[in-house]
């Protein structure tokens, strides 16, 4: 990409110094770096001291020619930002040229100027390609013419840049050189545009914007917004005019180169810068040049062109000028705000993948400027690419430029349409006009009215615009005032500045992505946006705010913050919003169910206490019954208790129990005959008798028959 | 007014079906307040007694249930029946049910049909010894608060 990117600021260059170098002629551009949009610039380049000698060395040679017109417009409108004492005098020449030829509004050498610058001039009548190619090689030419702020090269502030700065001016000298040629015989070709251009800017940028206005939203893309056709214009260079600027051997480079070129080399850091020193707010070019990475960007040929705007605002943006002249930023006094808005762009175009910061930017940008249409419709349209830097620088060229803007009524429309489908292109486009504008005062019409047209096909108008606020701004005299207001939306240098990395991001030139400057500047944008303009849709949303089911209540940053830090920060200051959830009612208290439960709880404790009472009131009912049922004492107490008491007794008493026992007894052993019969003892005592007597005889016999034989005996002893 | 041992003796030989020993006692109350305390005793008896027959579960038994019981107690011996008056008894029963009133009926008459429906009560009931001791030590009690 180093390559491309020299290259690109080649472009850039090539489109700025053309318009300038052309338009303002040689005189402009050496003037325009130093001179108008310088005052700016010059605080820029004081700031980003760095940038500047970057830039002059890469962009030196392109700015020479080329940002003289774009400083020139820038530098009358910062005027004040004077430190670069040589760039003050030629701007203050060229300026007024470049503001006359504004003024003049010339819409053919504007349109020359502004194609040379980014493609602006395309959208005239000649495609986007052609025009870019016209509008390179315009811008080359007013590069080589502008050699003279070779100056700035010398001040290439980064060292570890010159080199890159050295190809690139190398490189760009080589397509301004190309450029030149192709600008005579393209110039020819394109219709004159180019030569317009180189002759006069001031003139081209009216038809110019007219024509982007008119043109398809296609041509008012490429050519229109040059800014932030960046991309397109670039790619439409590359196509159609890739010739000059595909000299370089990138065509799609090269665009971007054109566009640092014009930028005035360095164009991330001198965009930058540019729009911290046009921002007039010192703040912003110090932090710019600070950063590192700003300078290595400015080689990318985007940056040229933002480059260019912040040259415009030091001796650059006189280089730019040129460009401006070209049409687009470095004539635009946008050539600080443009040339870095180009810059932007190209960067943009890497960081386009960031419109968001880029649109916040924007918006931030055009936020400010919304009280003049035509600023707020420039504003969108030239910071879409020139993005910051050049809306810075853009913004003051632009309040001068304003009114011719104003005048310009048809290119308000125009921004508004491209704003509306693009907001970052729109924020974008905002910055690019300023820096348009304050390039180009001349070409800043046609130049304005190209980056608008890039964009949509109105965007030229507030390109147009733009280029007038750039105009006004070189010649102080008109909107100046008006496109203060506008540019003085974007006043805040670091505001600016960061609108400007946003455009950047949104620009549209995919290629510059490796940029750091957009990218830095993209990553502040959103916070900057947000802080510069709640409005800003990006973060609508702070915080989110829930309750874990502990009932701590946690905010976190929805958007916009960065997760690591941010969340922790916020969680600590978090925590002691954090409700502890003793605090908090119990949930069964809040759950309506529970409250019934303990409803019928209550109802229940009722029915008991009541059926206690009712019990009780039973109990004394009950005692009063028995009191009542005693209460008449009998009379006849004892005769009622002795007489009924008989009866009780009677059936209470207990009767002993009858019939057998069912238990088993013991064996009984019965006599067969218990009852003897009479006749039977008679039997008995007969049979005895009768025993007895015969006994008795069987006796008396055996007695007598002894004694008969005693006898005998006796007898017979006898 | 305190429950003596004797009113409570009495009574419980009468329920006990021991007639002579309850006659025997029932001639030694011949103080006031052994008859009311006797009475007051007797009467908190039948309101136990009535409580435990035709109330249970706290449903009070329907008229019928008294009815009946009236009806089968004077059915037993001819005296009862001669010496009870089924109307009056059924609204002692219901009175004691809390239903009703008795203010109407003279004292004796009271008397006599509390005796009687406790007699057949406690028949019904075929308490044991310990049973009729236990009933008597808890209207004992209520008649001692009353």
């Amino acid at each position: 990409m180093g390559v491309d990117h020299p290259s690109g600021p080649g472009k850039g260059p090539e489109t700025v110094d053309k318009p300038t170098t052309q338009d303002n002629g040689d005189k402009p551009p050496a003037e325009n770096n130093g001179s108008s949009s310088e005052t700016p610039r010059a605080d820029s380049l004081r700031a980003a001291g760095w940038k500047l000698e970057g830039y002059g060395e890469t962009g030196t040679d392109q700015r020479t020619g080329e940002s003289s017109t774009t400083g020139s417009t820038g530098d009358k409108q910062r005027g004040p930002g004077d430190p670069p004492a040589e760039a003050d005098p030629k701007a203050d020449k060229e300026p007024k040229a470049g503001k006359t030829g504004s003024a003049t509004d010339d819409p053919k050498t504007a349109t020359a100027e502004t194609s040379g610058t980014d493609g602006r001039d395309h959208p005239q009548g000649q495609p986007p390609g052609r025009e870019t190619d016209d509008r390179a090689e315009p811008a080359d030419r007013a590069a080589s013419s502008a050699g003279q702020y070779r100056m700035p090269a010398d001040n290439p502030g980064s060292p570890g840049q010159p080199s890159r700065l050295d190809d690139l001016a190398r490189a760009r000298e080589a397509q301004q050189q190309r450029a030149a040629q192709n600008a005579e015989g393209t110039g020819g070709g394109s219709g004159g545009q180019p030569g317009e251009a180189r002759d006069g800017g001031p003139a081209a940028p009216q038809e110019e914007s007219r024509d982007d206005k008119a043109q398809p939203a296609g041509q008012a893309e490429t050519g229109g917004t040059g800014r932030d056709t960046h991309a397109e214009g670039h790619g439409e260079r590359e196509v159609t005019g890739g010739e000059g600027v595909r000299q370089d051997g990138r065509p799609p480079e090269a665009p971007p180169a054109d566009t640092r070129a014009a930028s005035g080399g360095a164009p991330g850091e001198s965009d930058r810068p540019a729009s911290q020193p046009s921002g007039e707010q010192a703040g912003g070019p110090a932090p710019e040049a600070g950063r590192p990475q700003d300078r290595e960007h400015p080689p990318l040929p985007h940056q040229d062109n933002t480059a260019a705007a912040a040259d415009s605002g030091t001796p650059p943006g006189t280089e730019q000028t040129p460009p401006g002249a070209d049409g687009q930023g470095a004539d635009k006094h946008g050539t600080d705000g443009q040339g870095a808005q180009k810059q932007g762009a190209d960067e943009q175009g890497d960081r386009r993948p960031r419109p968001e910061p880029s649109a916040e930017t924007g918006d931030r940008t055009t936020g400010p400027a919304p009280t003049p249409p035509d600023s707020v419709h420039s504003a969108p349209e030239p910071s879409g690419r020139d993005a910051q830097p050049a809306q810075e620088t853009g913004t003051n060229p632009q309040a001068p430029d304003g009114p011719a803007d104003n005048g310009r009524t048809p290119p308000p429309e125009a921004p508004q349409p491209t704003e509306a489908p693009k907001p970052a292109e729109a924020d974008e486009s905002g910055t690019e006009q300023p820096g348009e504008a304050a390039n180009g005062t001349p070409d800043h019409g046609t130049t304005g009215d190209a980056p608008p047209a890039p964009q949509e096909g109105e965007p030229t108008q507030p390109g147009t615009q733009t280029g007038e606020a750039a105009r006004s701004g070189a010649a102080p005299d008109s909107g100046t005032d008006e496109r203060g207001n506008t540019d003085d939306t974007p006043p805040a240098p670091e505001e600016a500045d960061q609108s400007a990395g946003a455009p950047e991001p949104p620009g549209e030139h995919d290629a510059d992505h490796g940029k750091k400057g957009p990218e830095g500047n993209s990553e502040q944008d959103p916070d900057e946006t947000n802080r510069i303009k709640p409005e800003v849709p990006g973060n609508p949303v702070i915080s989110n705010v829930h309750t874990d089911s502990r009932g701590q209540v946690h905010v976190e940053p929805r958007y916009g913050r960065e997760p690591t830090g941010e969340s922790g920060t916020d969680l600590a200051p978090n925590e002691p919003e954090r409700t502890d959830p003793e605090d908090l009612p119990s949930d069964q208290a809040l759950d309506p169910a529970h409250t019934e439960t303990e409803s019928e709880a209550a109802s229940r404790a009722l029915d008991q206490r009541e059926d206690i009472e009712q019990t009780n009131l039973d109990k004394r009912s009950r005692y009063e019954r028995l009191r009542r049922a005693n209460a008449s004492r009998a009379s006849d107490f004892k005769s009622v208790t002795k007489a009924d008491g008989s009866i009780v007794d009677a059936f209470l008493r207990k009767t002993p129990p009858t019939g057998h026992a069912e238990t088993a007894t013991a064996p009984v052993v019965k006599p067969s005959q218990a009852n003897a019969g009479t006749g039977d003892a008679m039997l008995t005592v007969g049979l005895g008798a009768i025993v007895a007597v015969e006994g008795t005889r069987q006796a008396g016999r055996a007695v007598k028959r002894g004694l008969n034989r005693m006898k005998e005996k006796m007898n017979a002893d006898h | 007014m305190p429950i003596t041992d004797l009113q409570t003796a009495t009574l419980h030989a009468q329920l006990a079906g021991h007639g002579d020993e309850h006659q025997r006692m029932l001639g030694q109350l011949t103080s006031e307040e052994d008859q009311d305390g006797y009475s007051k005793l007797l009467a908190t008896g039948f309101f136990e007694a009535v409580d435990q027959r035709f109330v249970k579960d706290g449903k009070i038994a329907e008229d019928s249930a008294v009815v009946d019981f009236v009806a089968n107690l004077r059915s037993k011996t001819s005296e009862v029946a001669d010496r009870l008056n089924p109307s009056i008894a059924e609204r002692l029963i219901l009175h004691a049910l809390g239903r009703g009133e008795i203010d109407d009926i003279d004292g004796n008459t009271r008397l006599s049909g509390q005796i009687l429906i406790l007699g057949g009560l406690i028949a019904d009931m075929s308490l044991s010894e310990p049973e009729l001791d236990a009933f008597m030590t808890r209207i004992r009690g209520m008649a001692e608060d009353w």
